[in-house]
């Protein structure tokens, strides 16, 4: 990539606002998007230092060289929400990244992620597609790759026992389900209505099952779930409905090391 | 009396007490019956010291049953010891390997939780190989260590030979046991999951280890070669993949027969458990690991036997399992503790004793934590110290080894004496003290509890789309771990296997979200009934599954399942859910429906495809209807759930109610005689059942509480028609007309419908179940089961299947006959079952809710099957008085 500023390599500043996710009530929510308004507000903080100074790197150098790379990881591995991703797991989801930027121009594209074959047979793959992405947008540089990847690492010990006061960490169990969540909720109301879970089981069940039967499965579920009568989920009452789920650990995959 | 002389039996306690020999009015016959009347004899004695035993609830709250059990049975041994003078009972090990083992490691197997089975089965393979490896020879060696440095008695007279094979028998932790104690725990699954794989999953390494040491025992130390100890080697893999080979072979030999039972129902329970059988004793008979043969043969055919034999099949095999294991469990302990008493084979060495002892535990502690330590690197959530601490405290031993001890040639190992003293005392300690003791522990160390909440619909298709985000995340980071390969299995499955060993009806209909509704369904239907069927006021009625109202419909159910439940509920989930309390329920829901169901006037008669036939106005209205039902009922339910009854929507169910009860009207004058009940009109809602006619799918099902005026029901084949997708093109069969029984009962008024699915078949599409209100189809499956059960014998099932000519199964057809013989309600299923001949597409225009359209489908019906049947123009006035009033 060179020269420059490729359309997914913008300045932190520009992205920030972008990456905030939509929705706009639910307190996970905003404690995900607290992290990156922290951030922005701070100017000088270390956060969004980091972020420049990896934004930076990539702009100038080569992105795919070692040394750059590795600058960048120990960049990333600095903030708050990768901290925990150890340097050799950045490397490694790092020239994940770059196999699968078949533009090489530092950023995925959504044609980058159908061309992974597994995805295409997935039920949900073009949903996960998209929640790669931040609104609006149709490339995801890294940082946003590690970022929606964060979600899915595993809690570890010594992160449950971490001060309260922080913003809480992508891959809090609040956060892993805000993250199903916005699966389900296309129109970003922060409900899931009945279509929206119709359209969800449709991708989810066989063929065999008639729309008849996933509408009495859908109207069920929302029964089941709904506490304010308004035959919607919404975030507060997807979490309630989920509360004796494992999230932890049904929500987090072991990346390698 | 005088009991026999025989080898190794005599007086039983409980055997009847004599009768005068020679007395030539009665013959004391004794010999004949003796050792039948003895098993059954124990068996008995055991079951009722259980009940005792339950009596007290403070007594089996703090002590397991396995102490208790094996407390009982050193009472009875020292009685009998008393009585006799000499020992006479022992746990004998080829009854217990043949008989009593089996049933136990066939329920643990088929119960076993397969998903969190596989998602651990690394670490309980590490635990199972590794860890029992590693104590066999830690504790072998350690004990002759202390041989070798002079502290034991002179009379131990055993090599390091004779020791590590004393180390393998003792160190191998016991399925019985583990399952005997934990099950009262109620640890959380994965770690239950994670001690009880292993303690089944190593048994391959025992049997091995125990062969392997016996031969070099028998064979003399000097003489073993190193290619011995590679035979060794070799043979473990050979006996543990040998052993889940042959429990693979017997599985899917299994599920292949369970495919075809369709008609011989009533022993579809029996294949089950003789093929399981035939599984244990045929790697029995090659030296495999039996108990993996058995264990895997139960894990791996339960989805497609569950799918393929009937619901009162499924309940069959599952309380026939639970007896058996829970009955074998008993008779073991009780022996355990008998054996015990038989001092002539004890030899005691305190060193030996206390030095065992302390190995298997110091040995189990820093064995577990050691694999621990590094299967923690590799697990998404490690095991912290607490399970550790569990894991090593419950590393139980039990009758296996005691009956590999007994086994052991006393001429080859002189020290068997020593050995089985030492086997019977750390059996004793790990039972008695570590059983007890493992609950407060457990309790004191606050550990991770399982919690017993019933499944919701949320849960399962939350899950499972975290599944497949977590698939796709896999794939995105191109990380093929476990879920990739789970993935690629589960498509190998549906593609290949489901397809090979489930009936095209039951792989059809596979969809585990669906599954879960339907299971939602049943229970909200047994609870509604729990609270109270008869008061069918909309106020009081909740939806158990609902958390929020869950409180007071649980309490209840909990109380019925611990009257009802076994002592030996070894799967984790199952057995709290609905399925235990089907059977008392289906009569309960029997008697209910009796009394408050209208009879429909007639078949529902439709078409499905909306390919062959545009829809009719009639079906379309029909449809509204439905739709207008399904909302009404969501708003009913709604406003009771809130307790929010708006004037407005009563006015609603008020018209609602009352068009509804003008509708009913007519059904409540059916033939039967039964009154209509009588309901205030804002309770009235009507009750849509929508049917699935498939007997053996009727394990779903849903009734709709909120209503009151009466039962619509609706017949619908799901499965036929489905099935009848690939036979769509036999159109030229005509689905014949429906025929209203003419016996007033209610079963006989909705078993014929289950005779038509042939009909429906013709006219398949996928779009077919679209029409038909699904989630409403279960109810009738149940209700049907329900007066089925009462209405007919079981072996009268096949006739329901009759009549679906055009269905895919040739083999149907010779069906017809058969249920002439043995189906109870000849008349209308002769009718019905008669090959049809003249198909019109117009009977395919019939509408759905007969209530509504009745008197208009009555006469299209008759013009349709026109006078060619003079019996159907017997039915068809009959039809016409129905609806005339």
């Amino acid at each position: 990539m060179g020269q420059g500023i490729t359309p997914g390599a913008r300045t932190p500043q520009e992205q920030l606002p972008s990456s905030l996710p939509t929705t706009k009530s639910s307190a996970p929510a905003r404690s995900d998007s607290l992290l990156d308004s922290a951030g922005r507000a701070a100017g000088t903080s270390e956060h969004t230092n980091s972020l420049l100074l990896a934004r930076h790197q990539s702009r100038v150098g080569d992105y795919n060289s070692q040394s750059t790379m590795r600058h960048l990881a120990a960049q990333l591995a600095f903030q708050r929400n990768y901290r925990s991703f150890s340097h050799s797991q950045i490397t490694r989801l790092y020239s994940r990244f770059t196999s699968l930027d078949k533009g090489e121009n530092g950023t995925l594209s959504r044609e980058d992620f159908q061309r992974i074959p597994e995805l295409a047979i997935n039920p949900l793959g073009d949903r996960i597609i998209n929640a790669f992405f931040p609104e609006g947008e149709d490339q995801v540089n890294f940082r946003g790759f590690m970022r929606t990847l964060a979600h899915f690492r595993p809690i570890e010990d010594n992160e449950k026992s971490k001060d309260q006061n922080g913003p809480e960490p992508l891959n809090s169990r609040s956060n892993k389900l805000h993250f199903a969540f916005r699966l389900y909720d296309l129109d970003k109301d922060d409900k899931i209505s009945r279509d929206e879970l119709l359209q969800v089981l449709r991708m989810m069940v066989g063929v065999n099952i008639s729309d008849e039967q996933l509408g009495s499965i859908a109207d069920r579920t929302i029964q089941e779930a709904d506490q304010d009568g308004d035959s919607a989920i919404s975030f507060t009452e997807f979490v309630k409905v989920l509360e004796k789920v494992d999230v932890e650990q049904k929500m987090s995959i072991r990346f390698l090391h | 009396m005088q009991p026999p002389t025989g080898p190794a039996l005599a007086s039983a306690p409980e055997s009847p007490p004599g009768a005068a020999p020679g007395s030539p009015l009665l013959r004391w016959q004794w010999r004949e019956v003796q050792a039948p009347c003895l098993v059954a004899g124990w068996i008995l004695v055991a079951s009722l010291a259980k009940i005792v035993f339950q009596l007290s609830k403070k007594v089996t709250s703090v002590v397991p049953e396995s102490c208790l059990l094996i407390l009982l049975g050193l009472g009875l041994g020292g009685i009998v010891l008393a009585i006799t003078k000499r020992a006479e009972y022992q746990l004998e090990p080829s009854m217990f390997f043949l008989f009593l083992l089996p049933p136990i490691v066939l329920d643990s197997g088929y119960f076993m939780p397969s998903r969190l089975f596989f998602d651990n089965l690394g670490a309980i393979l590490t635990y199972a190989v590794i860890g029992t490896l590693w104590n066999s020879f830690a504790t072998g060696a350690a004990l002759w260590g202390v041989k070798q440095a002079g502290l034991m008695d002179e009379g131990v007279e055993a090599g390091l030979m004779d020791f590590l094979l004393f180390g393998s028998l003792i160190s191998a932790v016991d399925p019985v046991a583990v399952l005997a104690v934990f099950e009262e725990v109620h640890i959380n699954e994965t770690l239950f999951i994670i001690v009880f794989g292993e303690s089944l999953l190593n048994d391959a390494v025992t049997v091995v280890l125990y062969k392997v040491f016996n031969s070099f025992v028998e064979m003399g130390p000097a003489h073993v070669q190193a290619t011995d100890y590679l035979k060794g080697v070799a043979s473990f893999f050979v006996v543990s993949l040998g052993g889940a080979a042959v429990g693979l072979l017997f599985a899917f030999l299994l599920a292949l027969i369970t495919r075809f039972t369709k008609r011989v129902r009533i022993i579809e329970p029996l294949f089950v458990f003789l093929l399981a059988y035939m599984a244990y004793l045929a790697a029995e008979m090659v030296s495999l690991s039996s108990i993996l043969a058995v264990t895997f043969c139960g894990i791996c055919c339960k989805k497609y036997v569950e799918a393929n034999i009937s619901r009162k099949s499924r309940t069959t095999v599952k309380y026939t399992m639970k007896t058996l294991a829970s009955s074998s469990e008993t008779v073991i302990f009780m022996f355990l503790g008998i054996s015990a008493v038989d001092t002539s084979k004890w030899a005691w060495d305190t060193a030996l004793v206390l030095g065992t002892l302390l190995f298997i535990l110091l040995f189990r502690a820093v064995g577990v934590i050691l694999q621990t330590w590094v299967l923690n690197h590799f697990r998404l959530t490690p095991l912290d110290r607490i399970d550790q601490v569990v894991m090593s405290y419950g590393g139980l031993r039990g009758a296996v080894a005691f009956a590999l001890v007994i086994l052991l040639d006393g001429a080859k190992v002189r020290a068997k004496d020593y050995f089985v003293a030492t086997t019977i005392v750390v059996v004793f300690f790990t039972v008695l003290v570590q059983g007890l003791t493992i609950k407060p522990l457990v309790k004191w160390l606050k550990v991770k509890r399982s919690d017993h909440h019933k499944p919701t619909l949320n849960e399962e298709l939350h899950e499972h789309a975290f599944d497949h985000i977590l698939a796709a995340v896999e794939d995105v980071v191109g990380h093929h771990g476990y879920r990739y390969w789970r993935d690629k299995w589960e498509q190998f499955d549906k593609r290949y296997l489901s397809q090979l060993l489930m009936r095209k009806s039951a792989y059809r209909l596979k969809d585990e979200i669906w599954d879960v509704y339907c299971k939602l369904n049943i229970r909200d239907a047994i609870s509604f009934v729990d609270q109270g069927g008869h008061v069918l006021s909309a106020s009081r009625l909740t939806l158990p599954s609902m958390p929020s109202r869950s409180s007071m419909s649980e309490s209840s159910v909990t109380n019925l399942l611990r009257e009802s439940g076994s002592g030996a509920c070894l799967d984790l989930q199952v057995i709290d859910t609905v399925r235990s309390r089907r059977d008392k329920e289906d009569a309960v829901m029997h008697h209910v429906l009796r009394g408050s169901l209208y009879k429909p006037r007639r078949r529902y008669k439709a078409s499905y495809s909306r390919h062959f036939i545009s829809p009719s106005t009639q079906e379309r209205q029909d449809k509204e209807i439905f739709q207008q039902n399904m909302k009404r009922r969501l708003e009913t339910f709604k406003s009771t759930k809130h307790n929010v009854c708006s004037a407005k929507s009563k006015a609603r169910l008020k018209k609602d109610g009352r068009k509804k009860q003008k509708k009913s009207a007519a059904n409540a004058e059916l033939p039967n005689g039964k009154p209509p009940r009588s309901v205030t009109w804002q309770q009235t809602a009507a009750v849509l059942v929508a049917v699935d006619s498939d007997d053996e799918e009727s394990d779903s099902s849903e009734t709709e509480k909120e209503d009151d005026e009466g039962i619509i029901f609706i017949a619908r084949a799901t499965d036929e028609i489905l099935q009848g997708k690939k036979a769509s093109g036999s159109l030229d069969v005509c689905p014949s007309p429906r025929i209203i029984p003419p016996s007033p009962t209610s079963a006989e008024k909705e078993l014929p419908w289950k005779g038509d699915r042939g009909d429906l078949a013709v006219y398949i599409s996928s779009e077919t179940t679209k029409i038909v209100p699904v989630d409403m189809q279960t109810a009738w499956k149940q209700s049907i089961s329900s007066l089925e059960s009462v209405a007919s014998p079981p072996g009268a099932e096949p006739g329901l299947h009759a009549k679906t000519l055009a269905g895919p199964a040739p083999e149907e057809r010779h069906v017809v006959p058969e249920q002439r013989t043995c189906f109870q309600f000849p008349n209308p299923l002769l009718r019905s079952s008669r090959p049809q001949s003249a198909g019109s597409p117009e009977r395919t225009e019939q509408p759905e809710l007969q209530p509504l359209m009745a008197p208009d489908e009555h006469g299209r019906m008759s013009t349709s099957a026109g006078p060619s049947n003079s019996r159907w123009l017997i039915q068809f006035n009959r039809a016409a008085r129905f609806s005339d009033g």
